[in-house]
């Protein structure tokens, strides 16, 4: 008994410990925010107002497949991206109100993800730990904060108007094809439907399009899912592409940074190709040669050399 | 639920340990084969029916073997028999898609034979060795088959060992699994400390690397020169760090009930050549290989022929030569194949093959040498120039080891030559790799501690035991810090991928 009310004592210490130092390990503006809504939302209210026509929402997916800046040299849209790791749907919900307030938006994209995305009620054992000790001790969530120490005053991540360029290639290697057809339906849970339900209503309010999209990844998506996604946009009247089955060219030994979770550059293009046409069904305007928007295109010269010299990596690795 | 993940370290083994703990002594044993069984149930489902089957077999195999006269036939087919089904099952599941794919290719068959998938039970090749080795020393009369179901039942399958071994005897297990030692204060302690730093070397420095290690070696045609020695450096320091990190897990999580597993890592990269680093790295592997391949190899009646006829004819040392390699092939040969059904882990057993059997011919030139500049084998330098050879061993077997294919190991090897600079190591390219300076300074302090940390090993100063006499809070003050310096510097969260264990999947 005495060893087991030592062991409790070591633990309430800790516990108080962890509590203590997640003080110190805040996200916000000090810390290591990047992939905070906070940072998000920040970084889109920097966006000259009213010059935005398409906001992209959603998790990692979102900002690894959608490149605003390749969207605006073939179209002369401005978009931008305001995805997050991780995201949860009131975060975008937030986000795009901050969208919203300082922007005339005509269409939104939302990367469906988050959608299967529940931290409150996750089912997992190893998710609901996880997320119940990044939700009371920030030390866990910000612990990298540490690392804004190397950082020179960059920002951690370099973003293409929210686009995150991924470079590597670790190719999907899985047998199989991985939407393979199925009447299954994935399970949506009544909280995240009635959330999405609130961000239609949000942008039906002013007059956006919302548009839901499923990215392409193996690892995030099947055709149960597909069958759930479908069947709820049907069901509201709100247009959905998923771009595991369209036919766009995705090479997983090539367009994949991550075994298929995340696009690496060569992927992004691609999905960013497909929303190029689709984009303009909405009547969007071509602002490309608007004076007020010439940073886009200088923003635009030096975006494609990085792009150039990824592209050019990655073929010369797959020859 | 790996042994590094949460759910493991924070509900399933501190679980495990209150209900340990709360019962009676006579009931812990049922209640670990219990818990162990779950575990397997919660790691991968339906396959646990393959465990419990292996262990109905090995227990009925066992009193079959031993039910015979000693050195009857009986004895000796119901053993041949057994071992080949073990084995069997072991080929069928890990190994048929890779030959029938090697014979539709040598073939050609104008149908190919149809190559079947199946899934793969974790920890099958370290269970299969437990109980092949168990069933050798029922048959060589040195233990008697175990009447004891569940004892029989727990040494093949408790929990902390399950996935990546350590492959430890059933002479040195059993027992102490059967005990029910009560948990104490010291034990736990220890075994919680020892887990935090096997926390350490995962998280801090091995899962780092992975990214750099996956980029090298994923798109290695982009990369030659300097690039390829940080390549074979960066995935022999990551392996070290992760298995044997996941071993001081898994050696703390005995430990916490008061049983001792076997070491496998004894500072490996202090070897001053390939056979000592092979007593160092994976160390209950080579026992295995030694007590149930090479020790019946060379004690068998062709070996013992081939020596007295080639001793006569050939004089000593090609004598010892040709005894050496008759008893090493095989023995490298299973290394390599038990690693996986790739041509690579293949020629990795090859390759240390020649490396020793190097070791064994040039020894004469060795002692010529020594002698000609008048040093010992102790002088600093002679043991400095040893270990460097053995590190430049190490690293370029782990090259071909962890590239895609054997076909990628030679170019990458052959790329090491080209356009070789170390300007890279200075310009900033480091930091194109997946990773940035902050990661990069975190493996190198990392790896500073873990170095200091195995010299104080080396030289038999116990940091544990220092810690110990240490007054309580003194001590819980170490322990806290331990665990922040994990939590805040550790490898997951945001950026990073919780990276698998590197050897459940061998």
């Amino acid at each position: 008994m005495k060893l087991f009310r030592k062991a409790a004592a070591f633990f309430i210490i800790l516990v108080a410990v962890l509590y203590g130092c997640s003080f110190f390990f805040q996200g916000g503006k000090k810390g290591n925010s990047s992939g905070d809504s906070d940072y998000v939302r920040k970084k889109l209210a920097e966006q000259e107002k009213n010059t935005l026509q398409v906001l992209v929402l959603g998790d990692s997916e979102s900002y690894t497949s959608i490149s605003p800046l390749q969207i605006w040299n073939q179209t002369g849209i401005a978009s931008y991206v305001a995805g997050q790791p991780g995201q949860v749907l009131t975060e975008t919900r937030d986000v795009l109100k901050t969208g919203l307030n300082s922007q005339k938006l005509k269409v939104v994209l939302l990367e469906t993800n988050a959608m299967f995305r529940s931290k409150g009620n996750t089912t997992g054992l190893q998710d609901l730990i996880a997320s119940w000790a990044s939700k009371h001790f920030s030390i866990f969530r910000h612990h990298n904060i540490w690392k804004q120490a190397f950082k020179q005053n960059e920002d951690w991540y370099v973003t293409w108007q929210g686009y995150r360029m991924k470079t590597k290639i670790i190719p999907y290697e899985k047998p199989g094809d991985y939407m393979s057809q199925t009447k299954k339906k994935a399970t949506l849970s009544s909280k995240n439907c009635k959330l999405v339900d609130e961000i239609h209503a949000l942008c039906k309010k002013n007059g956006v399009q919302l548009v839901l999209y499923s990215s392409p990844s193996p690892r995030n998506y099947n055709y149960a899912k597909h069958n759930a996604l479908a069947s709820f946009a049907s069901l509201r009247n709100i247009p959905y592409i998923d771009l595991n089955i369209e036919n766009i060219g995705i090479d997983w030994r090539t367009d994949t940074v991550d075994g298929g979770d995340h696009l690496n550059i060569s992927g992004a293009q691609k999905v960013t190709g497909f929303f190029e046409g689709y984009l303009s069904r909405f009547g969007l305007t071509d602002e490309r040669n608007n004076p007020a928007f010439a940073s886009w295109n200088a923003l635009y010269k030096k975006y494609m050399k990085e792009v150039d010299y990824h592209l050019r990596k990655i073929r010369s690795a797959t020859e | 639920m790996g042994y590094n993940t949460l759910g493991y370290l924070l509900v399933f083994l501190p679980a495990s340990l209150i209900l340990y703990g709360i019962l009676p002594q006579k009931f812990r044993s049922y209640f670990l084969l219990l818990a162990s069984w779950t575990y397997f149930y919660l790691l991968s489902g339906t396959l646990l029916k393959y465990l419990i089957g292996t262990i109905v077999f090995v227990y009925l195999a066992a009193m079959m073997i031993d039910s015979g006269e000693k050195k009857s036939r009986k004895r000796k087919l119901f053993f041949f028999l057994s071992v080949f089904m073990l084995f069997g099952v072991l080929i069928v599941l890990k190994y048929s898609g890779f030959i029938i794919e090697n014979m539709n290719r040598l073939l050609s068959p104008e149908e190919p034979f149809r190559i079947w998938k199946f899934l793969m039970p974790i920890g099958i090749s370290f269970y299969t060795l437990e109980a092949v080795g168990y069933l050798v020393e029922v048959y060589w009369g040195r233990i008697k088959a175990e009447h004891n179901f569940l004892k029989l039942a727990l040494f093949l399958s408790f929990f902390p060992q399950t996935m990546e071994g350590p492959i430890a005897r059933y002479e040195d297990t059993a027992e102490q699994l059967m005990s029910g030692t009560p948990l104490t204060e010291k034990n736990i302690r220890d075994g919680a400390m020892r887990i935090i730093w096997g926390m350490f070397k995962k998280l801090v420095i091995a899962d780092r690397l992975n990214t750099v290690v996956s980029v090298l070696y994923t798109t290695d045609k982009l990369y030659s020169g300097i690039y390829i020695i940080i390549a074979a450096v960066a995935y022999a320091v990551q392996l070290y760090m992760e298995f044997s990190g996941v071993m001081d897990i898994v050696i703390g999580s005995g430990q916490m009930f008061g049983i001792s597993l076997p070491e496998n890592f004894r500072q490996p990269f202090f070897s001053k050549n390939a056979s000592e680093f092979w007593r160092r790295w994976h160390i209950t592997l080579g026992v295995w290989l030694k007590t149930y391949v090479f020790y019946p190899i060379s004690t068998s009646k062709t070996v013992k022929k081939w020596n007295k006829f080639s001793r006569k004819r050939l004089g000593k040392q090609w004598s010892k030569i040709g005894t050496s390699a008759l008893a090493l092939f095989p023995v490298w040969l299973f290394n390599g194949i038990w690693h996986g059904a790739q041509w690579n882990y293949i020629f990795y057993g090859m390759y240390y093959f020649v490396i020793l059997m190097l070791e064994v011919i040039l020894e004469p030139v060795k002692l010529w040498f020594l002698n000609k500049v008048h040093a010992e084998e102790t002088d600093w330098w002679w043991v400095g120039l040893q270990i460097a050879k053995t590190w430049v061993i190490i690293f370029v077997g782990e090259l071909f080891f962890r590239a895609q294919g054997l076909k990628a190991g030679f170019r990458m090897f052959m790329n090491m030559f080209k356009d070789f600079s170390f300007r890279p190591l200075f310009d900033g390219s480091l930091l194109k790799l997946g990773i940035d300076r902050a990661d990069w300074f975190a493996i190198g302090v990392g790896m500073l501690i873990v170095f200091v940390f195995d010299i104080l090993k080396e030289r038999e100063w116990s940091v544990m035991s220092k810690i110990d006499g240490l007054k309580l809070p003194a001590r819980w003050v170490i322990y806290y810090a331990a665990i922040l310096v994990v939590v805040i510097f550790g490898a997951y969260g945001y950026g990073y991928r919780q990276v698998d264990l590197i050897y459940a999947g061998f």
